[in-house]
């Protein structure tokens, strides 16, 4: 995997999903934005995607549901999930779904970025473990 | 007669074999009827009784849950604002960053560090505004009564919204009627009501995949005495039964909606001598109508003075 990682956000509110997706490239990697759990699913990156940061209440589909959908299609995406409404049940649940972190919005850039290490290490060794950081 | 009174102080009258059969007979069923007359006045009397503690029991309920509500009403007007705080601040501290990261690049990338602090810039007046809408709903302060022309209103709400109109696909179709007469009230507390309306129409618009997405807005004159707004989206629509109950604060039309814009946009309009209303049939879409009455000059003097009464708590 030489080429440059690519996370999809995943966001219904502009203002966070501009903010991520900066960060995102500030960081070298490639950023590219939903404002629906279904446009992502219904678009062609989704096998090209290293990781994905997703927003958990969205009109539609929601994070978790979003996360489940991605697994029924048999993608093993490692996902970050964020909110506003930040609360124990849909914690576990997320990360028992496999995500890689589950961050209550505004977060600790840090956290997201040891997030993104975490999934682009996941996704280049095959290897997937279920070690939230 | 005198023989039933009798009967009735004396009881045992009706067995002396000294009075004919019937009056023995007529005395006996007085007395029957006493005795029945007196226990419906004393059942009853027990009756009211229980009721009046029924009642006090009741009473202390409905307190209980009054005092619950307003708990829950403030923890969930902190909510509202964390969430709606959350978003700009995620915006701000993302851009930061990555601003910070633009500009240590070698060579540094102005341009994209230019347009993270345009963001970081927008998002403080969104924070603002933010606090400013929650403020004119909840302090007295905010009562400023100004002329105001509802058309005006709408474009600004149209305006600030065009991202998300543009992030779901959806057509906005404005039919604004010219030269509408001004209406008098508090500007920041109807664009909130507007931009209620105009949010729960896209959100009710962006879960739906197999229709056309169109947003109506139009403005007309009523009778010559009222300003009507009607918003009709082209969504799923509202079920009849649930369609009373939407303007009931913590009753929701989306999955993760509080159920507080609905009824503080009801609050505002009727505060504004208004009225605001829903309809659908369930399938094609929804519509949301508000009515202002129209702003005659003398009404300028009466609001300022009488309005006061009606504040909203």
């Amino acid at each position: 995997m030489s080429k440059v990682p690519l996370i999809s956000i995943v966001d219904d509110d502009a203002l966070a999903r501009d903010g991520i997706s900066e960060l995102v490239e500030s960081l070298g990697y490639r950023a590219v934005t939903f404002s629906a759990a279904e446009y992502f699913l219904r678009s062609d990156v989704i096998a090209e995607t290293t990781c994905l940061i997703t927003d958990m209440q969205m009109p539609g589909l929601n994070g978790l549901e979003l996360q489940e959908a991605l697994q029924s299609l048999g993608h093993q995406t490692p996902a970050v999930v964020i909110t506003a409404y930040p609360n124990e049940k849909h914690r576990t649940r997320a990360l028992e779904n496999g995500a890689v972190g589950y961050l209550s919005k505004p977060f600790d850039e840090q956290m997201l970025i040891e997030c993104l290490t975490v999934a682009i290490k996941l996704q280049s060794s095959q290897l997937w473990r279920r070690t939230p950081c | 007669m005198t023989i039933v009174w009798t009967t009735v102080l004396g009881i045992g009258f009706f067995g002396d074999p000294s009075f004919p059969i019937t009056d023995r007979v007529l005395g006996a069923q007085a007395a029957i009827l006493v005795v029945s007359l007196s226990a419906y006045v004393l059942a009853a009397l027990f009756a009211e009784r229980r009721d009046s503690a029924a009642h006090l029991t009741r009473s202390y309920t409905m307190l209980k849950r009054e005092r619950d509500n307003k708990l829950m009403n403030a923890q969930a007007i902190v909510a509202a604002v964390a969430h709606e705080v959350r978003q700009p601040l995620t915006r701000i501290t993302t851009g930061g960053n990555a601003a910070q990261r633009f500009l240590k690049m070698i060579p540094p990338a102005h341009d994209k560090a230019q347009a993270a602090l345009d963001g970081i810039v927008s998002a403080g007046h969104r924070a603002s505004e933010v606090i400013d809408g929650f403020r004119a709903l909840f302090a007295k302060s905010d009562q400023r009564q100004q002329l105001m022309d509802v058309n005006e209103i709408i474009r600004g709400a149209l305006e600030s919204m065009s991202s998300e109109l543009e992030d779901h696909h959806i057509e906005p179709r404005a039919e604004l009627m010219s030269e509408l007469p001004n209406v008098y009230g508090n500007k920041s507390q109807l664009q909130e009501v507007v931009s209620n309306i105009l949010a729960n129409a896209i959100e009710a618009m962006a879960a739906t995949s197999d229709r056309n997405r169109v947003l109506r807005v139009r403005t007309e004159l009523r009778d010559r005495k009222a300003v009507a707004v009607l918003v009709q989206d082209s969504g799923p629509g509202i079920d009849k039964d649930r369609l009373d109950g939407i303007f009931t604060a913590f009753v929701s039309t989306k999955p993760h909606g509080m159920g507080l814009g609905l009824a503080i946009s009801r609050m505002i309009i009727d505060y504004h001598g208004g009225k605001l209303t829903a309809l659908s049939d369930g399938k094609d879409g929804a519509s949301f109508e508000f009515v202002l009455p129209i702003a005659p000059i003398e009404r300028m003097f009466d609001a300022s003075t009488s309005g006061e009464d009606d504040t909203i708590r």
